[in-house]
Protein backbone atom coordinates (compact mmCIF):
# COMPACT_ATOMS: atom_id res chain seq x y z
CA UNK A 1 0.00 0.00 0.00
CA UNK A 2 2.66 2.43 0.73
CA UNK A 3 4.15 2.02 -2.95
CA UNK A 4 0.60 2.54 -3.96
CA UNK A 5 0.44 5.98 -1.83
CA UNK A 6 3.76 7.11 -3.08
CA UNK A 7 2.50 6.73 -6.81
CA UNK A 8 -1.15 8.41 -5.76
CA UNK A 9 0.87 11.39 -4.15
CA UNK A 10 2.93 11.73 -6.95
CA UNK A 11 0.65 11.94 -9.63
CA UNK A 12 -0.81 15.12 -8.10
CA UNK A 13 2.13 17.18 -6.74
CA UNK A 14 3.61 18.68 -9.78
CA UNK A 15 0.08 20.27 -10.10
CA UNK A 16 -0.26 21.09 -6.44
CA UNK A 17 3.08 22.62 -5.85
CA UNK A 18 2.79 25.30 -8.22
CA UNK A 19 -0.48 25.72 -7.84
CA UNK A 20 -0.67 26.00 -4.02
CA UNK A 21 2.29 29.32 -3.44
CA UNK A 22 0.05 31.29 -6.14
CA UNK A 23 -2.77 30.60 -4.13
CA UNK A 24 -0.94 31.95 -1.30
CA UNK A 25 1.13 35.02 -3.19
CA UNK A 26 -2.57 35.66 -4.73
CA UNK A 27 -3.93 36.16 -1.45
CA UNK A 28 -0.95 38.44 -0.07
CA UNK A 29 -1.34 40.24 -3.11
CA UNK A 30 -5.38 40.91 -2.53
CA UNK A 31 -5.05 41.73 1.20
CA UNK A 32 -2.12 44.85 -0.04
CA UNK A 33 -4.65 45.97 -2.95
CA UNK A 34 -7.67 45.66 -0.58
CA UNK A 35 -5.26 47.55 2.38
CA UNK A 36 -4.19 50.09 -0.04
CA UNK A 37 -8.03 50.72 -1.33
CA UNK A 38 -9.56 51.37 2.43
CA UNK A 39 -6.27 53.32 2.92
CA UNK A 40 -5.63 57.32 2.04
CA UNK A 41 -2.20 57.03 0.31
CA UNK A 42 -1.73 60.85 -1.22
CA UNK A 43 0.32 59.11 -3.98
CA UNK A 44 -2.73 57.12 -5.19
CA UNK A 45 -5.34 60.26 -4.72
CA UNK A 46 -5.64 60.65 -8.52
CA UNK A 47 -6.33 56.18 -8.95
CA UNK A 48 -8.08 56.63 -5.68
CA UNK A 49 -11.63 55.45 -6.99
CA UNK A 50 -9.85 52.95 -9.43
CA UNK A 51 -8.26 51.42 -5.62
CA UNK A 52 -11.46 51.81 -3.55
CA UNK A 53 -13.74 49.70 -6.46
CA UNK A 54 -11.13 47.28 -6.83
CA UNK A 55 -10.76 47.03 -3.29
CA UNK A 56 -14.66 46.67 -2.16
CA UNK A 57 -14.64 43.46 -5.36
CA UNK A 58 -11.38 41.80 -4.00
CA UNK A 59 -12.37 42.07 -0.59
CA UNK A 60 -16.15 40.31 -1.63
CA UNK A 61 -14.47 37.70 -3.79
CA UNK A 62 -10.83 37.28 -3.17
CA UNK A 63 -11.92 33.80 -1.46
CA UNK A 64 -13.04 32.47 -4.85
CA UNK A 65 -9.25 31.88 -5.28
CA UNK A 66 -9.45 29.24 -2.03
CA UNK A 67 -12.96 27.79 -3.52
CA UNK A 68 -10.74 27.82 -7.20
CA UNK A 69 -7.63 26.53 -5.64
CA UNK A 70 -9.75 23.46 -3.68
CA UNK A 71 -11.92 22.77 -6.46
CA UNK A 72 -9.13 22.09 -8.67
CA UNK A 73 -7.64 19.67 -5.94
CA UNK A 74 -11.04 18.03 -5.86
CA UNK A 75 -10.72 17.32 -9.43
CA UNK A 76 -7.21 15.67 -9.75
CA UNK A 77 -8.77 13.39 -7.03
CA UNK A 78 -12.03 12.71 -8.55
CA UNK A 79 -10.19 12.05 -12.20
CA UNK A 80 -6.94 10.38 -10.97
CA UNK A 81 -9.73 7.77 -9.04
CA UNK A 82 -11.59 6.99 -12.39
CA UNK A 83 -8.62 6.70 -14.39
CA UNK A 84 -7.28 4.39 -12.62
CA UNK A 85 -10.35 2.70 -11.71
CA UNK A 86 -12.44 2.47 -13.67
CA UNK A 87 -10.84 3.23 -17.51
CA UNK A 88 -8.08 1.28 -19.18
CA UNK A 89 -6.06 2.26 -16.86
CA UNK A 90 -7.74 -0.06 -14.77
CA UNK A 91 -6.28 -2.85 -16.60
CA UNK A 92 -2.65 -1.99 -14.93
CA UNK A 93 -4.28 -1.06 -11.34
CA UNK A 94 -6.01 -4.10 -11.12
CA UNK A 95 -3.72 -6.45 -12.27
CA UNK A 96 -0.61 -5.36 -10.11
CA UNK A 97 -0.20 -7.90 -6.62
CA UNK A 98 -2.44 -5.45 -4.43
CA UNK A 99 -5.89 -6.07 -3.48
CA UNK A 100 -8.79 -4.08 -4.33
CA UNK A 101 -9.41 -3.06 -1.07
CA UNK A 102 -5.89 -2.07 -0.45
CA UNK A 103 -5.92 -0.22 -3.89
CA UNK A 104 -9.32 1.88 -2.33
CA UNK A 105 -7.62 2.80 0.86
CA UNK A 106 -4.66 4.14 -1.19
CA UNK A 107 -6.75 6.71 -2.85
CA UNK A 108 -8.60 7.96 0.19
CA UNK A 109 -5.85 8.09 1.99
CA UNK A 110 -4.36 10.07 -0.79
CA UNK A 111 -7.44 11.96 -1.17
CA UNK A 112 -7.14 13.13 3.02
CA UNK A 113 -3.74 13.83 2.66
CA UNK A 114 -4.27 16.21 -0.65
CA UNK A 115 -7.44 17.68 0.98
CA UNK A 116 -6.08 18.61 4.82
CA UNK A 117 -2.42 19.69 2.57
CA UNK A 118 -5.35 22.03 0.73
CA UNK A 119 -6.88 23.29 3.62
CA UNK A 120 -3.67 24.01 5.09
CA UNK A 121 -2.88 26.04 2.10
CA UNK A 122 -6.37 28.12 2.07
CA UNK A 123 -5.65 28.76 6.12
CA UNK A 124 -2.62 30.11 5.27
CA UNK A 125 -3.67 32.41 1.90
CA UNK A 126 -5.98 33.58 4.48
CA UNK A 127 -3.43 34.39 7.19
CA UNK A 128 -1.31 36.35 4.64
CA UNK A 129 -4.43 37.75 3.07
CA UNK A 130 -5.12 39.60 6.95
CA UNK A 131 -1.36 40.50 7.29
CA UNK A 132 -0.92 42.06 4.00
CA UNK A 133 -3.85 43.69 4.79
CA UNK A 134 -2.89 44.39 8.46
CA UNK A 135 0.75 45.66 6.99
CA UNK A 136 -0.88 47.81 4.32
CA UNK A 137 -3.36 49.47 5.62
CA UNK A 138 -2.73 53.15 6.77
CA UNK A 139 -4.27 53.33 9.74
CA UNK A 140 -6.06 51.16 12.20
CA UNK A 141 -8.02 48.72 9.91
CA UNK A 142 -11.67 47.97 10.43
CA UNK A 143 -11.64 44.26 9.32
CA UNK A 144 -8.30 43.65 10.90
CA UNK A 145 -9.86 44.65 14.34
CA UNK A 146 -13.16 42.34 13.78
CA UNK A 147 -10.74 39.51 12.82
CA UNK A 148 -8.23 39.67 15.88
CA UNK A 149 -11.41 40.57 17.64
CA UNK A 150 -13.27 37.59 17.07
CA UNK A 151 -10.06 35.33 17.52
CA UNK A 152 -9.06 37.02 20.99
CA UNK A 153 -12.83 36.70 22.29
CA UNK A 154 -13.32 33.14 21.35
CA UNK A 155 -10.00 32.04 22.73
CA UNK A 156 -10.12 34.16 26.04
CA UNK A 157 -13.76 33.04 26.37
CA UNK A 158 -12.35 29.34 25.62
CA UNK A 159 -9.77 28.84 27.90
CA UNK A 160 -10.36 31.67 30.75
CA UNK A 161 -14.28 31.34 31.24
CA UNK A 162 -15.63 28.79 33.66
CA UNK A 163 -17.93 28.04 31.23
CA UNK A 164 -16.70 24.65 29.60
CA UNK A 165 -19.63 24.81 27.27
CA UNK A 166 -17.19 27.26 24.78
CA UNK A 167 -14.52 24.75 24.79
CA UNK A 168 -16.63 21.68 24.02
CA UNK A 169 -18.48 23.45 21.50
CA UNK A 170 -15.18 24.29 19.16
CA UNK A 171 -14.34 20.81 19.63
CA UNK A 172 -17.78 19.48 18.53
CA UNK A 173 -17.67 22.18 15.58
CA UNK A 174 -14.52 20.43 14.80
CA UNK A 175 -15.46 16.96 14.54
CA UNK A 176 -18.99 18.05 12.85
CA UNK A 177 -16.59 19.59 10.17
CA UNK A 178 -14.22 16.31 9.68
CA UNK A 179 -16.79 14.40 9.64
CA UNK A 180 -18.74 16.07 7.19
CA UNK A 181 -15.48 16.27 4.82
CA UNK A 182 -14.62 12.85 5.14
CA UNK A 183 -18.32 11.62 4.57
CA UNK A 184 -18.19 13.54 1.75
CA UNK A 185 -15.23 12.48 0.41
CA UNK A 186 -16.36 8.70 0.81
CA UNK A 187 -19.45 9.37 -0.72
CA UNK A 188 -18.06 11.16 -3.68
CA UNK A 189 -15.70 8.26 -4.45
CA UNK A 190 -18.90 5.84 -3.74
CA UNK A 191 -20.87 7.27 -6.29
CA UNK A 192 -18.28 7.51 -8.68
CA UNK A 193 -17.78 3.72 -8.25
CA UNK A 194 -21.93 3.15 -8.41
CA UNK A 195 -21.74 5.29 -11.60
CA UNK A 196 -19.02 2.94 -12.88
CA UNK A 197 -21.03 -0.27 -12.21
CA UNK A 198 -23.95 0.54 -13.39
CA UNK A 199 -23.81 2.07 -16.80
CA UNK A 200 -21.07 1.65 -19.29
CA UNK A 201 -20.83 4.65 -20.72
CA UNK A 202 -20.81 8.54 -19.18
CA UNK A 203 -20.09 6.80 -15.83
CA UNK A 204 -18.20 9.42 -14.25
CA UNK A 205 -20.99 11.99 -15.29
CA UNK A 206 -24.02 9.35 -13.77
CA UNK A 207 -21.54 9.23 -11.17
CA UNK A 208 -21.44 12.52 -10.17
CA UNK A 209 -24.82 13.42 -11.04
CA UNK A 210 -25.61 10.85 -8.14
CA UNK A 211 -23.23 12.51 -5.75
CA UNK A 212 -25.07 15.93 -6.40
CA UNK A 213 -28.25 14.53 -5.67
CA UNK A 214 -27.34 12.64 -2.73
CA UNK A 215 -25.45 15.38 -1.35
CA UNK A 216 -28.67 17.59 -1.87
CA UNK A 217 -31.06 15.09 0.13
CA UNK A 218 -28.48 14.59 3.30
CA UNK A 219 -28.04 18.73 3.63
CA UNK A 220 -31.83 19.07 3.40
CA UNK A 221 -32.11 16.29 6.15
CA UNK A 222 -29.15 17.96 8.00
CA UNK A 223 -30.60 21.78 7.57
CA UNK A 224 -34.38 20.45 8.05
CA UNK A 225 -32.94 18.56 11.82
CA UNK A 226 -31.27 21.76 12.69
CA UNK A 227 -34.46 24.56 12.12
CA UNK A 228 -36.71 21.67 13.32
CA UNK A 229 -34.60 21.29 16.36
CA UNK A 230 -33.86 25.41 17.14
CA UNK A 231 -38.00 25.51 16.51
CA UNK A 232 -38.46 23.29 19.23
CA UNK A 233 -35.89 24.79 21.72
CA UNK A 234 -37.44 27.95 21.44
CA UNK A 235 -40.60 27.08 21.57
CA UNK A 236 -40.56 24.86 24.70
CA UNK A 237 -41.69 26.61 28.08
CA UNK A 238 -39.62 27.96 30.53
CA UNK A 239 -36.10 26.12 29.21
CA UNK A 240 -32.96 27.05 31.30
CA UNK A 241 -30.50 28.24 29.88
CA UNK A 242 -28.03 25.38 30.90
CA UNK A 243 -30.41 22.57 29.16
CA UNK A 244 -30.33 25.20 25.58
CA UNK A 245 -26.53 24.24 25.68
CA UNK A 246 -27.14 20.54 26.25
CA UNK A 247 -29.43 20.71 23.49
CA UNK A 248 -27.08 22.07 21.00
CA UNK A 249 -24.38 19.84 22.29
CA UNK A 250 -26.89 17.32 21.28
CA UNK A 251 -27.30 18.57 17.87
CA UNK A 252 -24.04 18.84 17.32
CA UNK A 253 -22.76 15.34 18.37
CA UNK A 254 -25.68 14.01 16.61
CA UNK A 255 -24.65 16.04 13.16
CA UNK A 256 -21.17 14.52 13.36
CA UNK A 257 -22.27 10.92 14.28
CA UNK A 258 -24.61 11.22 11.31
CA UNK A 259 -21.77 11.96 9.02
CA UNK A 260 -19.46 9.26 10.46
CA UNK A 261 -22.13 6.40 9.84
CA UNK A 262 -22.47 7.98 6.55
CA UNK A 263 -18.58 7.42 5.88
CA UNK A 264 -18.37 4.40 7.25
CA UNK A 265 -21.57 3.59 5.20
CA UNK A 266 -20.42 4.82 1.92
CA UNK A 267 -16.82 3.04 2.57
CA UNK A 268 -18.31 -0.53 3.50
CA UNK A 269 -20.33 0.17 0.24
CA UNK A 270 -17.91 0.79 -1.76
CA UNK A 271 -15.12 -1.58 -0.81
CA UNK A 272 -17.68 -4.05 -1.68
CA UNK A 273 -19.01 -3.05 -4.92
CA UNK A 274 -15.23 -3.00 -5.92
CA UNK A 275 -14.20 -6.34 -4.72
CA UNK A 276 -17.28 -8.15 -6.07
CA UNK A 277 -19.44 -5.90 -8.79
CA UNK A 278 -16.63 -4.02 -10.51
CA UNK A 279 -15.99 -6.37 -14.28
CA UNK A 280 -13.98 -3.86 -16.27
CA UNK A 281 -15.40 -4.24 -20.26
CA UNK B 1 1.23 -29.44 -10.61
CA UNK B 2 -0.58 -27.79 -13.43
CA UNK B 3 0.39 -23.77 -13.57
CA UNK B 4 -3.79 -23.02 -14.20
CA UNK B 5 -5.90 -24.89 -13.20
CA UNK B 6 -10.00 -24.44 -13.36
CA UNK B 7 -13.13 -26.37 -12.10
CA UNK B 8 -16.70 -25.23 -12.92
CA UNK B 9 -15.86 -22.27 -13.97
CA UNK B 10 -19.24 -19.94 -14.92
CA UNK B 11 -19.07 -16.36 -15.40
CA UNK B 12 -22.34 -14.05 -15.91
CA UNK B 13 -22.26 -10.28 -16.76
CA UNK B 14 -25.61 -9.53 -15.37
CA UNK B 15 -28.64 -10.92 -15.63
CA UNK B 16 -27.65 -11.80 -19.25
CA UNK B 17 -26.84 -14.61 -20.57
CA UNK B 18 -23.34 -16.92 -19.64
CA UNK B 19 -20.18 -16.08 -21.19
CA UNK B 20 -18.56 -19.14 -19.51
CA UNK B 21 -20.50 -21.71 -18.72
CA UNK B 22 -18.38 -24.49 -17.50
CA UNK B 23 -14.91 -24.63 -17.83
CA UNK B 24 -12.51 -26.83 -16.89
CA UNK B 25 -8.99 -26.99 -17.89
CA UNK B 26 -5.33 -27.78 -16.90
CA UNK B 27 -2.97 -25.91 -18.40
CA UNK B 28 0.83 -27.32 -18.03
CA UNK B 29 3.56 -25.70 -17.53
CA UNK B 30 6.72 -24.49 -20.39
CA UNK B 31 3.82 -24.68 -22.85
CA UNK B 32 2.94 -21.91 -25.47
CA UNK B 33 -0.65 -22.57 -25.91
CA UNK B 34 -2.84 -21.09 -28.78
CA UNK B 35 -6.40 -20.54 -27.19
CA UNK B 36 -8.44 -19.97 -30.39
CA UNK B 37 -12.06 -19.47 -30.93
CA UNK B 38 -14.83 -17.03 -32.58
CA UNK B 39 -15.59 -13.79 -31.49
CA UNK B 40 -17.39 -13.51 -28.10
CA UNK B 41 -16.53 -16.71 -27.08
CA UNK B 42 -15.30 -16.03 -23.70
CA UNK B 43 -11.28 -16.27 -24.55
CA UNK B 44 -10.98 -12.57 -23.20
CA UNK B 45 -13.05 -13.16 -20.26
CA UNK B 46 -10.97 -16.31 -19.20
CA UNK B 47 -7.89 -14.61 -19.30
CA UNK B 48 -9.46 -10.95 -17.14
CA UNK B 49 -10.73 -13.84 -14.61
CA UNK B 50 -6.81 -15.20 -13.91
CA UNK B 51 -5.76 -12.12 -13.55
CA UNK B 52 -8.82 -10.91 -11.39
CA UNK B 53 -10.29 -8.11 -13.43
CA UNK B 54 -13.55 -9.93 -13.41
CA UNK B 55 -15.15 -11.61 -11.05
CA UNK B 56 -16.20 -15.36 -11.43
CA UNK B 57 -19.72 -16.23 -10.96
CA UNK B 58 -18.55 -19.76 -9.96
CA UNK B 59 -16.05 -21.83 -10.30
CA UNK B 60 -12.47 -22.42 -8.63
CA UNK B 61 -9.34 -21.16 -10.19
CA UNK B 62 -5.53 -22.41 -8.88
CA UNK B 63 -3.08 -20.43 -10.44
CA UNK B 64 0.72 -22.02 -9.55
CA UNK B 65 -1.42 -24.71 -6.95
CA UNK B 66 -2.76 -21.57 -4.96
CA UNK B 67 -6.39 -20.31 -5.10
CA UNK B 68 -6.58 -16.84 -7.17
CA UNK B 69 -5.96 -13.70 -5.61
CA UNK B 70 -4.30 -10.22 -5.82
CA UNK B 71 -1.44 -12.66 -4.74
CA UNK B 72 -1.52 -14.63 -7.50
CA UNK B 73 -0.89 -12.11 -10.13
CA UNK B 74 2.93 -11.94 -8.95
CA UNK B 75 3.02 -15.47 -11.41
CA UNK B 76 1.02 -13.67 -14.22
CA UNK B 77 2.62 -11.35 -16.60
CA UNK B 78 -0.72 -10.17 -18.69
CA UNK B 79 -1.05 -8.16 -21.74
CA UNK B 80 -4.15 -6.81 -22.46
CA UNK B 81 -5.72 -6.59 -25.85
CA UNK B 82 -6.52 -2.64 -24.72
CA UNK B 83 -3.85 -0.06 -24.01
CA UNK B 84 -3.50 0.90 -20.21
CA UNK B 85 -0.49 3.16 -20.71
CA UNK B 86 -0.42 6.75 -21.60
CA UNK B 87 -0.38 10.19 -19.93
CA UNK B 88 2.84 12.63 -19.20
CA UNK B 89 4.69 9.49 -17.76
CA UNK B 90 7.93 9.17 -19.52
CA UNK B 91 8.92 4.93 -20.81
CA UNK B 92 11.80 5.29 -18.36
CA UNK B 93 9.31 6.08 -15.48
CA UNK B 94 6.58 2.66 -16.20
CA UNK B 95 9.64 0.29 -16.47
CA UNK B 96 10.50 2.34 -12.59
CA UNK B 97 7.27 1.17 -11.85
CA UNK B 98 6.86 -1.91 -13.17
CA UNK B 99 10.26 -2.29 -11.46
CA UNK B 100 8.39 -1.30 -8.17
CA UNK B 101 5.39 -3.62 -7.62
CA UNK B 102 6.74 -6.88 -9.83
CA UNK B 103 9.93 -8.41 -7.98
CA UNK B 104 10.62 -10.61 -11.00
CA UNK B 105 10.70 -7.23 -13.56
CA UNK B 106 14.16 -7.41 -15.41
CA UNK B 107 14.97 -4.51 -16.33
CA UNK B 108 18.22 -4.76 -18.22
CA UNK B 109 15.98 -7.24 -20.51
CA UNK B 110 13.42 -4.01 -20.85
CA UNK B 111 15.90 -1.78 -21.54
CA UNK B 112 17.59 -3.80 -24.13
CA UNK B 113 14.40 -4.90 -25.60
CA UNK B 114 13.84 -1.26 -25.94
CA UNK B 115 17.00 -0.47 -27.91
CA UNK B 116 16.13 -3.16 -30.29
CA UNK B 117 12.90 -1.11 -30.93
CA UNK B 118 14.33 1.76 -31.32
CA UNK B 119 12.86 3.35 -28.77
CA UNK B 120 14.16 5.80 -26.42
CA UNK B 121 13.40 5.39 -22.89
CA UNK B 122 13.43 9.26 -21.98
CA UNK B 123 10.31 9.31 -24.21
CA UNK B 124 6.81 10.32 -22.64
CA UNK B 125 4.61 7.78 -23.50
CA UNK B 126 1.80 10.05 -24.84
CA UNK B 127 4.48 11.23 -27.69
CA UNK B 128 4.06 7.69 -28.80
CA UNK B 129 1.91 5.96 -31.79
CA UNK B 130 -0.56 3.72 -30.68
CA UNK B 131 1.77 0.73 -32.34
CA UNK B 132 4.15 2.18 -30.39
CA UNK B 133 2.74 1.94 -27.04
CA UNK B 134 1.93 -1.51 -27.82
CA UNK B 135 5.28 -2.14 -28.07
CA UNK B 136 5.85 -0.61 -25.13
CA UNK B 137 3.33 -2.67 -23.42
CA UNK B 138 4.60 -5.80 -24.60
CA UNK B 139 8.00 -5.02 -23.20
CA UNK B 140 6.43 -4.50 -19.79
CA UNK B 141 5.07 -7.54 -19.81
CA UNK B 142 7.73 -9.46 -21.79
CA UNK B 143 10.53 -8.20 -19.32
CA UNK B 144 8.84 -10.17 -16.29
CA UNK B 145 10.23 -13.68 -15.59
CA UNK B 146 6.59 -14.59 -14.67
CA UNK B 147 5.25 -18.33 -14.91
CA UNK B 148 2.29 -17.42 -16.95
CA UNK B 149 2.25 -15.02 -19.32
CA UNK B 150 -1.57 -14.18 -21.02
CA UNK B 151 -1.28 -12.27 -24.26
CA UNK B 152 -4.54 -11.16 -25.51
CA UNK B 153 -4.45 -10.12 -29.15
CA UNK B 154 -0.70 -9.58 -28.96
CA UNK B 155 -0.26 -8.94 -32.80
CA UNK B 156 -4.07 -7.94 -33.91
CA UNK B 157 -3.94 -4.37 -35.53
CA UNK B 158 -0.09 -4.26 -37.01
CA UNK B 159 1.52 -4.99 -40.06
CA UNK B 160 3.00 -8.81 -41.06
CA UNK B 161 6.61 -7.37 -40.46
CA UNK B 162 5.66 -5.82 -37.04
CA UNK B 163 3.75 -9.44 -36.11
CA UNK B 164 7.02 -11.34 -36.80
CA UNK B 165 8.88 -9.15 -34.74
CA UNK B 166 6.20 -9.29 -31.47
CA UNK B 167 6.33 -13.30 -31.86
CA UNK B 168 9.89 -13.52 -32.36
CA UNK B 169 10.15 -11.30 -28.89
CA UNK B 170 7.68 -13.23 -27.02
CA UNK B 171 9.58 -16.43 -27.64
CA UNK B 172 13.14 -15.13 -26.97
CA UNK B 173 12.17 -13.15 -24.17
CA UNK B 174 10.85 -15.86 -22.47
CA UNK B 175 11.23 -17.05 -19.02
CA UNK B 176 12.60 -21.03 -19.58
CA UNK B 177 9.51 -23.26 -17.84
CA UNK B 178 6.85 -20.56 -18.42
CA UNK B 179 3.82 -21.10 -19.70
CA UNK B 180 2.23 -18.74 -22.96
CA UNK B 181 -1.50 -18.22 -23.61
CA UNK B 182 -1.98 -16.49 -26.68
CA UNK B 183 -5.15 -15.60 -27.68
CA UNK B 184 -5.60 -14.48 -31.00
CA UNK B 185 -7.75 -15.01 -34.65
CA UNK B 186 -4.31 -14.89 -36.77
CA UNK B 187 -3.76 -18.53 -36.32
CA UNK B 188 -1.73 -18.88 -39.59
CA UNK B 189 0.99 -16.03 -37.82
CA UNK B 190 0.89 -17.68 -34.41
CA UNK B 191 1.08 -21.37 -35.64
CA UNK B 192 4.74 -21.75 -35.96
CA UNK B 193 5.43 -20.97 -32.06
CA UNK B 194 2.24 -23.18 -30.69
CA UNK B 195 3.39 -26.13 -28.80
CA UNK B 196 -0.64 -26.47 -28.43
CA UNK B 197 -3.74 -25.27 -29.26
CA UNK B 198 -7.06 -25.09 -27.56
CA UNK B 199 -10.24 -24.33 -29.37
CA UNK B 200 -12.86 -23.08 -27.49
CA UNK B 201 -16.58 -22.18 -28.66
CA UNK B 202 -19.11 -20.28 -27.07
CA UNK B 203 -19.79 -20.26 -23.59
CA UNK B 204 -16.05 -21.35 -23.34
CA UNK B 205 -16.84 -24.80 -23.97
CA UNK B 206 -13.75 -26.43 -25.07
CA UNK B 207 -14.16 -28.46 -28.27
CA UNK B 208 -10.56 -29.74 -29.28
CA UNK B 209 -7.34 -29.30 -27.71
CA UNK B 210 -3.86 -31.04 -28.82
CA UNK B 211 -0.56 -30.30 -30.63
CA UNK B 212 0.06 -28.98 -34.40
CA UNK B 213 2.17 -31.93 -35.21
CA UNK B 214 -0.12 -34.21 -33.81
CA UNK B 215 -3.26 -32.70 -36.17
CA UNK B 216 -0.63 -32.64 -39.11
CA UNK B 217 0.18 -36.35 -38.87
CA UNK B 218 -3.73 -37.93 -37.97
CA UNK B 219 -5.24 -35.08 -40.23
CA UNK B 220 -2.80 -34.18 -42.47
CA UNK B 221 -3.90 -30.53 -41.97
CA UNK B 222 -2.51 -27.17 -40.20
CA UNK B 223 -4.16 -25.95 -36.99
CA UNK B 224 -5.28 -22.54 -39.26
CA UNK B 225 -7.32 -25.44 -41.38
CA UNK B 226 -8.82 -27.23 -38.86
CA UNK B 227 -10.20 -23.90 -37.55
CA UNK B 228 -12.02 -22.70 -40.58
CA UNK B 229 -13.23 -26.42 -41.01
CA UNK B 230 -14.44 -26.72 -37.25
CA UNK B 231 -15.80 -22.97 -37.30
CA UNK B 232 -17.32 -22.63 -40.33
CA UNK B 233 -19.95 -20.86 -40.95
CA UNK B 234 -23.32 -22.29 -42.14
Amino acid sequence: MRKMLKHDLKAIWPVWRIVAPIVVVLAALAGVVVGIGYSDYEIFDSVYWLFRITALLIDTYWYLILSAFSMLVTVLIVVRYYKNFFTDEGYLTFTLPVSRTKLLNSKILMALIWISATLAVCILAALAYSFAYELTLSSSGYMGDIFEDTIEDSVESAFSSQDIHILLFVLEVLYLAAAWLVSNLLLLLLCITVGAVIVKRAKLVLGLGIYYGANAVIVGIFYTGIIVGIILISSAPEISEEAVMYMFHAVFLMGGALFSALGVGAYLLNKKLINKHLNLP
Amino acid sequence: MYVVECKGLRKRYGKGKLAIENLNIQLESGRIIGLLGPNGCGKTTFMKILTGLLVPTEGDIFVCGQPRSEATNNFISYLPERTYIGGRKKISAMLDYFEEFYPDFDKVKAYKMLESLNLDPDSHISSLSKGNREKVQLILVMARNAQIYLLDEPIAGVDPAAREFILRTIVSNLNPGATVLISTHLIQDVEPVLDEFIFVNYGGNIIGRGTASELMEAEGKTVDQKFREVFRYA
